[in-house]
């Protein structure tokens, strides 16, 4: 069992607070709040914060169980979204779950490799393709699906010519993120819906973080690797 | 992975699980792990267990020929 410790009291805290609010408003939606008190020291661990609290065993453990938790819940998720096309209802609430999850996983383990040119063509080549691969879905191998599928191409030919120019990459995929944010969210004057919100986050979170991986992947590399 | 940890505490005043997980900012319960050879300790961990048992690493642990290099 870990230690009692600062962390302990927070997570009771944020426990007894959510079951109080549930009680005192008659709204057990504040019941969601335990749930930060249970994930919250594996999210600080995982984060790389408090790391004082931490015991290696504990963060062990934490790490595969999370990994087998993502597993059943993407099965979950699977499951409940091929039920609601059989039963004829919208089922794009949990493949943006499931892309949502996937990705978030992609991204932080590319990220945490430390080789950010390689990372920042990983991404924008992975994120290019499989726009190419949703369009030649849809459309087959018809040449009218080019223009559809540009978009992906750019991203694929902007990573490549990352490994040999990664600053103008960098700054193009920043062009491109803005671009892309301004186009989804703010083009129509309403602001972000939750929608807007969601794909404004799938398509500008790649493209900021491949500018970020290919900025920080243009600086020569040490030699001799990383002193940490 | 062979370990020493537990004849370590012993030659260390008798030192008990809790104290040596203490002492090195674990759970007890990580300390028999490693005793059991349940789990590897970090390099980091490693070299806290054997300053606190003055002792090394080396000493502490061994490979044994099911390590795979």
């Amino acid at each position: 069992m870990p230690k009692w410790d600062a962390i302990s009291w927070w997570a009771t805290g944020i426990f007894v607070v959510s079951a109080v609010l549930a009680g005192a408003l008659q709204n057990d939606a504040f019941l969601f709040l335990m749930v930060g008190s249970y994930m919250l020291r594996p999210t600080l661990n995982a984060l790389g914060i408090a790391t004082k609290y931490t015991d290696e065993r504990q963060m062990s453990i934490q790490y595969r169980s999370g990994n087998l938790a993502l597993t059943v819940l993407i099965i979950g998720i699977i499951v409940l979204s091929l039920k609601a096309r059989a039963e004829g209802k919208p089922s794009d609430d949990f493949n943006v779950l499931l892309i949502v999850g996937l990705a978030t996983r992609a991204l932080v383990g590319v990220l945490m490799v430390g080789d950010y040119r390689g990372a920042g063509v990983r991404i924008s080549v992975s994120v290019g393709a499989l726009w190419i691969l949703f369009v030649l879905a849809e459309n087959g191998l018809a040449l009218s699906a080019l223009p559809e599928a540009s978009p992906g191409i750019i991203l694929v030919l902007l990573g490549l010519l990352g490994i040999r120019q990664p600053r103008l990459s960098a700054v193009l995929f920043a062009i491109l993120a803005i671009a892309a944010l301004y186009v989804i969210g703010f083009r129509t004057g309403r602001g972000f819906t939750f929608y807007q919100a969601i794909t404004a986050l799938l398509v500008s979170l790649p493209l900021g973080a491949s500018s970020f991986c290919f900025f920080k992947g243009s600086r020569p590399a040490v030699e001799g690797g990383s002193p940490r | 992975m062979k370990t020493q940890l537990r004849k370590y505490r012993f030659l260390n005043g008798e030192l008990s699980q809790q104290e040596l997980a203490s002492r090195v900012n674990v759970s007890r319960q990580t300390i028999i792990s490693i005793e059991r050879g349940d789990y590897n300790p970090s390099v980091k961990l490693a070299l806290l267990l054997a300053k606190k048992l003055n002792t090394t690493v080396e000493q502490l642990f061994q490979l044994e020929d099911t390590d795979n290099a």
